[in-house]
């Protein structure tokens, strides 16, 4: 009996597969699409996702770095002048470290030593973490808990043994336990009722030192007004009082004071009365016929007053009643702008207030609330870690989306083998082997991945860009992380490509075990 | 795998009347031995093919007759490679296709032998010489060798002025043609035709006559061919009738007539 001497079949080259399988594609151009579209789909998905969180990450960065040392001078603006409630103690207690300058305050302000202070420390945290809990509680959980006490109301009720005894009880029918045990809480509302006095003294304290800076500046006290005109004796001042002020945040505390106070002086400007020019006042006599016939020569001449508001609503052509201050800003804001209302007010008037400087606070004062409304998007979309910057929820949805893709890509191929039957078999019978078919198709697959790939990452590109943009305004762009973005575009294709070879694979199993007598049966 | 012949078969196999081409010098190519085939359909195993003992001869045009569920259809998977036996065997110039794996069958396919169908199963997509030269492409023939002799083969049908057509822009009686270049890409042994002109009409369907008788004269293929066809088979060397999964009877070409709506062997002896 002869054998065949065979070791193996010859294998196409890759090349002849792509070139086959390519012209295949274009043959069924429209089954191809589905695919294509499919995994164009996934793709924009996933880059829509990637590219928002990435551009809003960076937005949230370069916030913070606008917005820190606002923060400083708003959190010093308040520290000087307003006495400290008990609840903020409790915050800022919670988030104290040893040797801190909080810390230090508190120290001055009760005359605490560290082991009361750290005592004190450990009883806020367990207080901010009781509180969480109780605040998270619905409210029908909590009525019967507590009664409608909130906040530490709820700890000093529980100083009360019935009470306590009667909490614990309905505690126990409770499915949402205490995120630490019972006993635990007791010893806690015992240490709480022991804390109770010292914070007291810190925060007695803090009102006396408050006082203290009222005292001292009490010319027209505006703690703005003394953050920007501080020296570099300020710190020291302020350290007689029990306050930490450390020398190196003062500039920026002292900087950012004197803009905002620019800011308001800017907008002060607006209600400012100016001379008209004669040109304008022409203008303005034609438009609003004033009765000013009587004082008609001395009129004349005599410069009419008018506000810098009126000019500005001439200058805008709008209504003098639909002048805002943002508006203004927005016109000051450019170099022609700032000319503008310099010429208007004149060098003498504007105090220190030169061109330069109006554009600055003007561009200050706008960005604020900007910042302001772009923070509280940033936050939720910047926040969460994990694969990519992606938090675990929106991984799972991606995860569900791919897995609805890889399902659709796979039945879109099945479809497509059936249909495809009697090609498959008569390949098999020209001496195709089962690897040629298989390859084949998941060839075919990863080329409609690439193409869709490449289609979802631009779509995705474009849309995570332009809801950026619609969220975030000039800072999405001006934050434009290119290089992230690419690396995520590159993400989202390979994903896209692994995906179309992920659901090929069954498919073109059940083709590669087509029988080759499939190409005899007659329809 | 090969159940011990039962002795009572033997002999029904025996008194068989078989025809044997005029020349007895002629060499083997096909031999199959108690060939036995059955299919599995839920509980029911039906039997397909339940023995059959025959030998085709190199260089022969041997046509294969019988109504439809005769197991031709099987015959035809068995002794074309596509299809392993339930027990007994198939030589295939002399190698038996049941101890192939599934690649070395893939050889035996691509290059012992051409398939030619009813439905001529051109691939859509390739031009009409793509597709002669894709079993050259599975045989490690490209490039321009490959492209000579597709187009030499598509000379030789007479379709060299239309390589570039695609099967969509070509008649039946074309594309058949086609897939007779095809068939012939990897210079087969052995062509096995499914009802080669099932789907065509009387004068394309003497063309491809034609280019058969004459693929067998002048190059010495085999060829095994299913066919109702009364003009096909008045070519034929030997006829065989498969009835119920056995070999009825193969008859020389010489011994029946051929009629104009019927055929009918000739009672043996």
């Amino acid at each position: 009996m002869k054998t065949i001497e065979v070791k193996d079949q010859v294998r196409l080259p890759l090349s002849r597969c792509v070139e086959l399988v390519l012209s295949g594609v274009k043959f069924r151009l429209f089954r191809a699409s589905i695919t294509v579209t499919i995994i164009s789909l996934a793709g924009a998905f996933l880059m829509t996702i990637l590219g928002e969180g990435l551009i809003a990450r960076r937005v949230a960065g370069d916030i913070e770095s606008h917005i820190a040392p606002r923060r400083a001078l708003s959190f010093w603006v308040t520290r000087i002048s307003v006495p400290m409630s008990s609840p903020q103690l409790v915050r800022e207690l919670a988030k104290t470290q040893a040797g801190d300058d909080r810390w230090r305050e508190f120290a001055a302000w009760g005359h605490l030593s560290d082991a009361q202070l750290s005592q004190l420390a450990g009883v806020a945290r367990r207080q901010v973490i009781y509180e969480a809990y109780f605040e998270d509680l619905g409210e029908g959980q909590r009525r019967p808990l507590v009664g409608r006490i909130q906040g530490e109301q709820i700890f000093a009720s529980l100083q009360d043994p019935a009470r306590l005894s009667a909490f614990k009880d309905v505690l126990r029918t409770m499915s949402r336990q205490l995120p630490t045990p019972v006993a635990e809480l007791e010893t806690f509302l015992r240490d709480w009722q022991a804390a109770g006095e010292l914070n007291l003294a810190i925060l007695e304290g803090n009102a006396r030192a408050v006082e203290g800076v009222r005292k001292t500046y009490t010319k027209d006290f505006d703690p703005q007004l003394i953050l920007a005109e501080s020296d570099d004796s300020l710190p020291k001042t302020l350290g007689t009082m029990g306050f930490s002020l450390p020398a190196r945040d003062l500039p920026v505390v002292r900087e950012q004071a004197q803009l905002s106070l620019d800011a308001k002086r800017l907008a002060g400007l607006l209600s400012e009365p100016v001379s008209e020019t004669a040109a304008a006042a022409e203008k303005n006599a034609g438009s609003t016929k004033e009765p000013t016939d009587d004082s008609s020569a001395a009129g004349a001449r005599q410069t009419t007053k008018v506000l810098v508001k009126n000019l500005l609503a001439r200058r805008l052509d709008v209504d003098i009643a639909a002048v805002t201050v943002p508006m203004f800003y927005q016109e000051v804001k450019s170099s022609a702008g700032s000319a503008w209302l310099v010429e208007q007010i004149g060098k003498g008037r504007l105090g220190g207030l030169t061109d330069n400087r109006i554009r600055q606070v003007a561009q200050y004062a706008l960005d604020q609330s900007k910042l302001e409304t772009v923070e509280v998007s940033v936050s939720q979309v910047a926040e969460g870690g994990g694969f990519m910057g992606l938090n675990p929820r929106t991984l799972a949805l991606i995860a569900v989306s791919f897995f609805v893709c890889i399902v659709g890509i796979a039945n879109a191929m099945l479809m497509s083998v059936t249909e495809r039957f009697r090609e498959i078999a008569t390949m098999k019978c020209l001496g195709a082997t089962d690897g040629f078919i298989m390859i084949n198709f998941i060839l075919e697959s990863i080329m409609q991945g690439i193409a869709g790939g490449i289609i979802g990452v631009i779509l995705g590109f474009l849309l995570g860009t332009l809801r950026a943009w619609s969220s975030y305004g000039w800072m999405a762009l001006a934050n434009y992380p290119a290089a992230n973005l690419a690396q995520a575009a590159v993400v989202a294709l390979v994903v896209g490509v692994i995906i179309s070879a992920m659901a090929a694979v069954y498919p073109a199993y059940v083709a590669a075990r087509l029988a080759p007598m499939e190409a005899m049966r007659i329809e | 795998m090969n159940k011990p012949t039962p002795a009572n078969q033997t002999q029904a196999q025996a008194h068989l009347p078989v025809a044997r081409p005029d020349d007895k010098e002629r060499a083997v190519i096909i031999r199959t031995r108690n060939l036995r085939k059955s299919y599995r359909m839920g509980q029911v195993v039906t039997e397909a093919l339940r023995g059959i003992d025959v030998e085709l001869y190199r260089g022969e045009f041997i046509c294969v007759m019988g109504p439809s569920g005769s197991g031709k259809s099987t015959f035809f998977n068995m002794v074309g490679g596509l299809d392993s036996p339930t027990s007994g065997r198939v030589f295939i110039d002399e190698v038996d296709v049941a101890q192939l794996s599934a690649v070395e069958l893939a050889f035996l396919r691509c290059r012992k032998i051409g398939y030619i169908f009813q439905t001529y199963n051109l691939v859509q997509y390739l031009t009409a010489l793509e597709n002669v030269t894709v079993p050259m492409a599975f045989a490690g023939v490209s490039g321009d060798e490959a492209r000579q002799r597709g187009l030499a083969l598509l000379d030789l049908v007479g379709l060299k002025e239309r390589w570039f057509h695609k099967p969509i822009e070509m008649s039946g009686g074309q594309q058949q043609r086609t897939a007779i270049a095809r068939s012939m890409s990897n210079n087969p042994a052995i062509l096995l035709c499914d009802e080669p002109t099932g789907n065509l009409d009387l004068r394309t369907g003497s063309e491809i006559h034609q280019i058969l008788k004459r693929l067998n004269k002048e190059r010495g293929v085999t060829i095994i061919c299913a066919t109702h066809d009364h003009r096909l088979i008045s070519m034929a060397d030997r006829i065989m009738w498969i009835r119920d999964g056995q070999v009825e009877r193969i008859v020389n070409r010489s011994e029946v007539t051929v009629e104009t709506g019927s055929i009918e062997g000739q009672e043996n002896e």
